[in-house]
């Protein structure tokens, strides 16, 4: 099991020391660059399903973040969600220069099972998780979207708010319908 | 607060790895809640790309690099039509 870094609740964005330091010196930006490079990849990844896309939407991503930090400033949703808000746009404009449909990343599966199960739980756990990986990509796309920030990214609803400009009471409901709908395709044995 | 809100705060506790207190109507969204949290687990980043994108951030002024070398290129364009004309200046006389 991994954990994620729960989201604040508070409005104190916890990377603003962190976005100061970069504005003032680019080098400083490499904090940041190593905090969030896990998180943008595996979001580019989940929304684009191929490494190499997913990779060539990273770098995009922070070399249009490095070169936007100057002009960053905290409208009070915090450095995250502006950072995703940067992903995002790059997976859409990738998504429509290649014309390819969206899709949930649908790897084996064998590389985030936990090794200790054994062959026959290494198998089961695997199918599982291509099962919610089916689930997901059945989705809408505004609720698959709230499910991969919440769940994928540990952004909180209100950052996600920020995301994909919607109020957090609208990201709340979806994220509720999501997985109200995910409940009734995974069945109870989930 | 609304059944949506305590989902979400519920939400926070399962990322958080801590056991959520919720209804019992809620309980089966926690189920997959927790599923999602371990399927969507961080990607490992290839530490050749780490290494690579993380000395193109290094590089100084990348932008202004690129600007300064296509003027280099206009103006090598320019010498070399100036003296393609001389050339066929003098051929011509």
């Amino acid at each position: 099991m991994s954990l994620r870094q729960p989201a604040p609740r508070s409005t104190i964005d916890p990377d603003a020391a962190d976005v100061v330091a970069a504005q003032q010196d680019r080098a400083a930006f490499a904090v940041l660059y190593r905090r969030y490079l896990d998180r943008v990849y595996g979001y580019a990844y989940q929304q684009l399903g191929d490494h190499h896309d997913a990779e060539d939407a990273t770098e995009r991503t922070f070399l249009d973040a490095m070169r936007g930090i100057e002009r960053y400033r905290d409208g009070g949703a915090g450095f995250r969600p502006w950072l995703f808000r940067i992903a995002h746009n790059t997976v859409s404009n990738l998504h429509r220069s290649r014309g390819r449909r969206r899709t949930i990343a649908l790897h084996d599966g064998f590389d985030q099972v936990d090794p200790t199960l054994g062959p026959q739980g290494l198998v089961l756990r695997a199918e599982e998780l291509r099962r919610v990986r089916r689930a997901l990509d059945e989705l809408p796309r505004d609720r698959r979207q709230v499910v991969l920030l919440r769940f994928g990214d540990g952004l909180s609803s209100r950052e996600i708010g920020a995301v994909l400009e919607r109020s957090e009471g609208a990201v709340r409901v979806l994220l509720h319908r999501a997985l109200r709908d995910l409940a009734a395709r995974l069945g109870p044995g989930v | 607060m609304s059944q949506a809100e305590q989902l979400d705060r519920a939400i926070d506790d399962v990322l958080a790895g801590t056991r959520p207190i919720a209804d019992a109507e809620l309980r089966p969204l926690l189920a997959v809640a927790a599923t999602l949290r371990d399927a969507l687990a961080p990607q490992p980043v290839a530490s050749r790309f780490e290494a690579r994108l993380g000395a193109r951030l290094r590089e100084p002024g990348s932008r202004g690099r690129l600007v300064a070398t296509g003027a280099m290129g206009s103006a090598a364009i320019g010498l070399a039509g100036v003296t393609a004309y001389a050339v066929w200046r003098v051929a011509h006389r």
